[in-house]
């Protein structure tokens, strides 16, 4: 793989972090920290597939991969956080004068 | 065995990624996830799980790698990632806001630029519903409940201008729409003031409706409570001042009254001055009178309260009013009150008869009648404040009515001011009212006026109500003036003028005395020769320590000194405690009561 598509990528994934920093303040959202964990550690997992090019191959394939796994924890506790509680009555509709 | 690790991590990354997008689907409506934010949300889990899925392909040697694929997959994620947030927040704020909308404690619609009403809430379908007897499906526009709410066209195109106009400043500005007051015509035919404002939500309106009617009726019946108790506290702070200056005139009136006396005893009664002091006498008399009335009105002067049967009280005035109002009015009465009683001094229940018959008298300027009547009544909690100041229970009502001018409101507004008059100079003291106005409300009473101009004017006096047997006649004073045997009084008094009369007219009385100034000089005189002291005669008002305290530092001494307290103005220091009034001269006083008092005390028990 073109070292440079991975630069590319990671390069968009960072350009990412501050976007999802700034989105995921509202404290009313909840998983937003877990969410943002899984993004980090994606972000992680490119930059190790960036520098395996370079040094320590395997080392950092190993943390490519690791940070996947990791990430992909946290995803799944912030999608179980996102959904927790009990389920919500229907949602309050106001009157449809239609 | 590097590449087993590797596949190991990527199997359970894509178990999570996949259970994670299972959650999200079965779970979805426990958290505010719209279609918008729900589908980048699954479709991005799916996505990471495509790409550890070709990791694992990868390093398991099963196919040849998918990195384009991969890159390209990486890309798309984190896109989507960000949409579903993005879209997840817009989602939450959309859940807040109909949340806010259907439980807002006023009435709200959201409205479309070309009118027609999107979305109303609870509160407005129920004003809907009781106000109007419609539901919302019968205003489908904002022209069709214009049309409904001001029936008037030229009213209803007013505020239809005036309306489009504050929507236009407020979309140009970014401003909310600025609220405005409107009286809206209710299906009974009432009217309603609602306050209109509202808001530009991206292209429509959220409208709001507050109902403000009753909050102008609190508004209009707190400002008449403010007058009635600025009133109310304007002619407390007049009786306050006239009350003050009427108690420094009394101790001069008792001087002039007590020194002329005493000039008088010791002339003939042939003698040519006599006449001319009789004169004096006589005019230090009236203006005592007219102390009196100011202190009344003051409230400071405490009268000796007995049970009055109202209508015996009133049938045994009506001779003395018939004399008062003259030939060419007519008197008529009309007792109602049987059985009625309350609980005041008994003069100055004649004197509330006396002063409105006066009053009316006055008030009709050739033929009239004047009609007294009593009656029993009681207030509940609604006629309490509509009388003003009333507490609610049982009253008797004494009701003074005349044919006379009547007044207009600018009058009545003052009338029971002290000295506020509409007679010609020197035909009036302008206390005849202000008098009756203090007694009432010495005695817990109200009064009410109703007059019209050209028509006559009604008082009505209402006094609490008393359950007790009618208090019996108090014994006379004794002919002669009893005379002292000797006894040794300690008269306390600051002013020197009222000090010297007393020294006067105890000698002349025939009793021996010692002056002390102030309360602590009469206290040293107690340590010096206490023992023998007989009677303590003082004034209630004194710098330092009042008249009560002092008897009372003087009893833990010398307890066998007995006491008179003396004064034109007892306020509050003796109030309450009917027992003193039995050890109380009211100034001024003249050498009879002076001594028929000192009897009383050192002979009672």
């Amino acid at each position: 793989m073109a070292p440079s598509t991975e630069v590319f990528v990671l390069v968009i994934f960072l350009c990412g972090l501050p976007f999802f920093h700034a989105m995921l303040r509202d404290p009313a959202l909840r998983g937003r920290r877990l969410f943002f964990l899984a993004y980090v550690l994606l972000t992680v997992s490119n930059v190790a597939t960036v520098l395996e090019e370079w040094w320590a191959h395997d080392a950092f394939d190993t943390c490519e991969h690791l940070a996947i796994m990791l990430g992909a924890a946290a995803m799944l506790g912030a999608v179980v956080q996102l959904t927790a509680g009990p389920p919500r009555p229907a949602r309050a509709r106001p009157v449809d004068p239609a | 065995m590097h590449d087993d690790l590797i596949v190991s991590f990527n199997l359970v990354a894509l178990a999570a990624f996949v259970a994670a997008a299972v959650v999200a689907a079965r779970r979805r409506h426990r958290a505010d996830i719209g279609g918008s934010a729900f589908v980048p949300l699954v479709g991005s889990l799916l996505l990471y799980a495509f790409i550890v899925s070709s990791n694992v392909v990868e390093h398991a040697d099963i196919t040849a790698s998918f990195d384009p694929l991969e890159d390209i997959a990486e890309v798309v994620f984190t896109f989507m990632f960000l949409f579903f947030v993005n879209n997840w927040r817009k989602d939450r704020s959309e859940a807040r806001f109909r949340a806010l909308f259907v439980s807002a404690p006023l009435a709200l619609a959201e409205v479309a630029p070309d009118g027609r009403v999107l979305e109303v809430n609870q509160i407005l379908t129920e004003q809907l519903r009781q106000l109007f007897g419609m539901a919302v499906a019968d205003v489908p526009t904002m022209a069709a409940w214009l049309a409904v709410a001001y029936p008037d066209p030229a009213y209803r195109a007013e505020v239809e201008a005036a309306w489009a106009e504050r929507v236009r400043e407020a979309f140009a500005s970014g401003r909310p729409i600025a609220a405005e007051e409107r009286d809206v015509t209710c299906a009974d035919g009432t009217l309603r003031r609602f306050l209109v404002g509202g808001n530009p939500i991206g292209e429509n309106v959220l409208v709001s409706f507050v109902d403000v009617t009753d909050r102008l009726r609190s508004q209009a019946e707190t400002a008449r409570l403010q007058e009635q108790l600025l009133q109310a506290q304007k002619l407390e702070a007049i009786g306050v001042l006239a009350g003050g200056v009427a108690h420094d005139f009394n101790n001069m009136l008792g001087a002039i009254i007590g020194f002329t006396e005493l000039t008088m005893d010791e002339l003939e009664v042939s003698h040519p001055v006599r006449p001319n002091l009789v004169e004096i006498l006589t005019a230090a008399q009236k203006s005592a009178t007219l102390t009196r009335q100011l202190l009344t009105f003051a409230r400071k002067q405490k009268g000796t309260p007995t049970t009055v049967g109202v209508d015996r009280a009133v049938g045994d005035l009506l001779g003395m009013l018939r004399r008062m109002i003259g030939e060419n009015i007519e008197l008529a009465w009309q007792p109602g009150a049987e059985g009625g009683t309350v609980r005041m001094d008994p003069t100055q229940f004649d004197q509330i008869v006396a002063n409105l018959c006066v009053n009316a008298r006055d008030a009709i300027s050739d033929v009239g009648r004047i009609t007294v009547a009593t009656s029993l009544t009681s207030i509940d909690a609604t006629s309490a404040a509509v009388i003003g100041d009333a507490a609610p229970g049982e009253y008797v009502l004494i009701s003074v009515t005349d044919t006379g001018c009547g007044m207009d409101k600018a009058t009545k507004a003052h009338i029971f001011e002290p000295f506020f008059t509409t007679k010609a100079p020197g035909q009036g003291t302008g206390l005849g009212l202000a008098t009756v106005y203090g007694i009432v409300k010495q005695a817990d009473g109200r009064i009410a006026v109703y007059s019209e101009p050209g028509v006559g004017t009604t008082f009505n006096v209402f006094l609490p109500r008393h359950l007790g047997e009618v208090g019996l006649v108090s014994p006379t004073a004794p002919a002669e003036v009893p005379r002292g045997r000797g006894e040794r009084v300690l008269v306390v008094e600051d002013d020197p003028l009222v000090a010297r009369m007393c020294a006067t007219m105890l000698e002349r009385l025939g009793y021996t005395y010692v002056v002390a100034t102030s309360p602590r000089e009469a206290l040293r005189l107690i340590d010096v020769d206490g023992a023998h002291l007989d009677l303590l005669l003082t004034d209630v008002i004194m710098p330092e320590m009042n008249g009560r305290e002092l008897r009372a530092r003087i009893a833990q001494v010398c307890p066998q000194i007995k006491h008179v307290f003396m004064s034109g103005y007892t306020a509050d220091i003796l109030a309450g405690d009917e027992a003193h009034a039995d050890h109380f001269l009211r100034k001024p006083f003249a050498i009879r009561e002076l001594g028929v008092k000192l009897r009383q005390v050192l002979d009672a028990a």
